[in-house]
């Protein structure tokens, strides 16, 4: 009995090392609507995978994103990251955590009037003493290693620019070259070529995966179009209604699971909440 | 023969087309009968107007007293021009136009000290009073509370008040002004910063960087053209109310104003009113151009 007992312990731990991100009954309702945007949602991203999330706007993927770099606090659930608890930690504990965690968005969300190389540099912030950032001095480590990060992803050339003067496109890898500067375990895309043409957005989606296999960064990213899903995700997740209607690998996508996402009436979803 | 296309008159759309019988449901267009919002236009303007009479009747307004009085106040205009007219005194010296000049410097010297003063007190108050970045509501209304109440009361009775504890002269107009100013200052900032954008400095603090740290150098960059361009301003506006300064005693060309106007010295008081449409002028250009090189 006590044999059995250590015997899936170390199973356990050793799923867990495997599992990078680990979500459990994770559910939010925002004030003033009666339908909860996540609803029980759960879900675990092995150590190093690129996993896609597909949904029409409004399933709630925007909503698990932002649960899971804590911009919003969910309602009920865990999140777990590389074993640690981010719905439970709190202070400089927590800071550590989310530093692992980087983030794309959709809208890029750099600083305008920062030039590329002082973007990239953010992810440098909580390193740096304050009177640096006042002045945005920096130490030549530092932007060293941020001019590598950008040549990385082929943007050096653009580090003196300011950036509200670079295309949607550029302006994104300069987002990922940030991430990278972070030396993320984590990077969380949350619809990163939802505002980009196609031939920017398939750059992107190289970069993401490329960085993906070099660095072994685990990548969750949330996606419009299934035909890039499938083309660099290695599985699919589809929400719908704040339910996950399908969690497959890519190679077992197939129509009817692409309904399940995509219906409006999402069979699968209990009846009877409201 | 070339131009030829330009005489000719662009095509006219005073009418619409006609739809022919059926196109539409027959009373899709129908206009929709509404007489109770007739109603309310009707008594929110009868409201209004009597708003506006009763407000005439507690000002006392009196177009008689006005018509009654139009060739005196014409005359004292008319005396004020040429400035120092020699009929009526002699020449101004030199030093005399240097004396006001220096009033007026003293004046833009009041409302610059002052401003400043109150633009560096009000960084702090702004942000625990922009709801977007407030620490807590429970410094968001009782910050707002306090930058209301010194919006409330004006530099002038501010500087009454100074020049009763500390003295006659532009010391008590400078804190009369930095006290207003604080508070006026604080509650544009706090509406300048809450038009901004917070997604860049949300993504910092979402990869752990700390909320000053994000707000520091995320927020900053965007919020200052706009802060210089609010500070500009409000300097602009407290250098021409800071004129009135003077008239309670808290220094600045005012005073020279007051007692140009109470010795009847009509052609004194041109040239004061010369120097300061001039002075202000100036200062308004400046502020322009500043701003503009600012965005």
């Amino acid at each position: 009995m006590t044999m059995l007992k250590t015997h899936l312990k170390t199973t356990e731990a050793q799923t867990e090392a495997a599992t990078m991100i680990r979500v459990r009954g994770l559910s939010k309702q925002y004030a003033k609507t009666d339908s909860p945007a996540l609803c029980e949602i759960s879900f675990e991203v092995e150590r190093g995978a690129f996993v896609t999330v597909l949904g029409r706007s409004g399933s709630g993927k925007t909503t698990l994103f932002r649960c899971l770099n804590r911009l919003i606090i969910p309602d009920a659930g865990e999140i777990l990251i590389d074993g640690h608890s981010l719905t439970r930690l709190k202070g400089p504990a927590l800071r550590d955590l989310r530093q692992g965690v980087a983030t794309i968005f959709q809208q890029f969300n750099l600083i305008k009037r920062l030039t590329v190389l002082e973007n990239v540099l953010a992810a440098r912030l909580p390193y740096i003493p304050l009177w640096r950032i006042m002045l945005r001095e920096f130490s030549r480590p530092d932007r060293e290693w941020a001019y590598y990060c950008l040549e990385r992803i082929g943007m050096s050339e653009y580090a003196g620019r300011r950036a509200d003067t670079l295309s949607g496109g550029q302006q994104q890898r300069v987002a990922i070259a940030r991430a990278l500067a972070q030396q993320p375990i984590v990077i969380l895309a949350d619809e990163p070529i939802a505002s980009l043409d196609p031939e920017s957005a398939t750059i992107v989606l190289e970069e993401l995966k490329a960085i993906s296999k070099t660095e072994g960064i685990t990548v969750l990213c949330s996606l419009h179009q299934e035909a890039f899903a499938l083309r660099y995700g290695a599985r699919i997740i589809g929400l719908n209604r704040g339910h996950i209607a399908v969690d497959v690998p890519c190679e077992h996508f197939t129509a009817e699971q692409r309904d399940l996402i995509y219906s409006v009436s999402a069979s699968n979803a209990p009846s009877n909440l409201s | 023969m070339l131009n030829s296309s330009s005489d000719h008159r662009p095509a006219q759309r005073s009418s619409v087309p006609r739809l022919p019988p059926g196109t539409l449901p027959y009373h899709a267009a129908d206009q929709p009968y509404r007489p109770l919002r007739r109603l309310r236009s009707l008594i929110i303007a009868v409201i209004l107007i009597g708003l506006f009479i009763g407000a005439a009747r507690l000002a006392e307004v009196d177009l008689g007293k006005l018509l009654h009085n139009l060739s005196k106040i014409g005359q004292w205009v008319r005396l004020m021009f040429p400035p120092y007219d020699s009929n009526f005194r002699q020449p101004p010296t030199v030093d005399e136009w240097l004396y006001y000049l220096k009033d007026g410097l003293q004046t833009v010297a009041i409302a610059t000290v002052g401003v400043t003063v109150a633009a560096v007190l009000a960084i702090i108050p702004a942000i625990f009073a922009t709801r977007t970045l407030t620490p807590s509501r429970w410094l968001y209304y009782p910050t707002r509370w306090f930058l209301n109440s010194l919006r409330a009361i004006d530099s002038f009775i501010f500087a009454l008040y100074f020049v009763a504890a500390v003295g006659l002269g532009p010391f008590a107009g400078v804190l009369g002004v930095a006290l207003h100013t604080w508070g006026s200052m604080a509650k544009l900032y706090a509406e300048a910063l809450e038009n901004l954008e917070l997604a860049p400095m949300l993504a910092l603090e979402s990869a752990g960087t700390g909320r000053i740290r994000a707000l520091i150098y995320a927020l900053l960059p965007d919020a200052y053209p706009v802060l210089i361009s609010v500070t500009l301003f409000w300097w602009e506006f407290t250098v021409r109310a800071s004129i009135a300064l003077g008239i309670v005693g808290a220094g600045g060309i005012g005073q020279d104003v007051k007692n140009a106007i109470d010795l009847l010295n009509f052609p004194q008081l041109g040239a004061l009113i010369l120097i300061i449409v001039v002075m202000v002028t100036i200062i308004d250009q400046l502020s322009n151009w500043l701003r503009q090189a600012v965005q």
